[in-house]
């Protein structure tokens, strides 16, 4: 598992645009104590979405949860997090609660989610094979009946005189 | 004979604003799999205002 570690300032934005680049998950990381700007959640989720790809699986991390926690950050982080269907995890670098565990879930999710994708899209090809077959058939009759018919008027004509 | 354990390759990256502690989470995670007994100091003193690092 390689994990890169980007800048956090704007005036760094350009060089963080390539550690995005093939990037299998990402963790957004807000700070537990510190109260979130309007529409910050969905600014970082787009951000991914735009440089990393919508392939890309996102994990929500809320940061510092050793500290005072703001009820309001947590609850937004936690909504959120429910609403767009990604895991949370409320992390303390200082104490180590569930950092590997952070860590582990988002390479289980991406292992699992890429499983799942491989399995829909089998399911897909399957449908699609089904539908040739279906054609293939559907020819073959067709071609069985061209014979049993009379191939052209003239043969037709002469029958009846 | 012993067969090869498959291995796939991930990339994660770590993103968020400025001071939120992406560099601590990180400096905690490589410490718990490398060198358990590194401090919090040690690691937060190690991580200052970052440009992109990878570990």
């Amino acid at each position: 598992m390689n994990v890169w570690d980007t800048a956090g300032q704007e005036k760094y934005q350009t060089i963080n645009k390539n550690l995005y680049l093939g990037a299998r998950g990402a963790m957004i990381c807000f700070d537990l104590t510190a109260k979130l700007e309007k529409d910050e959640l969905e600014f970082w989720r787009r951000k991914v979405a735009e440089y990393a790809g919508s392939k890309c699986r996102i994990m929500l991390i809320g940061t510092k949860s050793d500290s005072e926690v703001l009820p309001e950050t947590r609850e937004s982080l936690e909504k959120y997090a429910k609403s767009v269907d990604v895991p949370y995890f409320e992390t303390s670098a200082k104490t180590g609660i569930n950092v590997e565990e952070a860590f582990k879930t988002m390479a289980d999710e991406i292992i699992t989610k890429d499983a799942e994708d491989k399995r829909l899209k089998e399911a897909a090809m399957t449908e699609a094979e089904r539908e040739e077959e279906r054609k293939r058939i559907a020819e073959e009759r067709r071609e069985f009946y061209d014979i049993s018919l009379p191939k052209n008027d003239k043969v037709k004509n002469e029958k009846c005189v | 004979m012993e067969e090869d354990t498959p291995t796939i390759k991930l990339k994660i990256t770590v993103v968020g604003g400025p001071g939120v502690g992406k560099s601590c989470l990180v400096g905690a995670y490589s410490a718990l799999r490398t060198d358990r007994t590194k401090s919090f100091d040690q690691i937060s003193k190690e991580t200052q205002s970052t440009i992109g690092k990878f570990l």
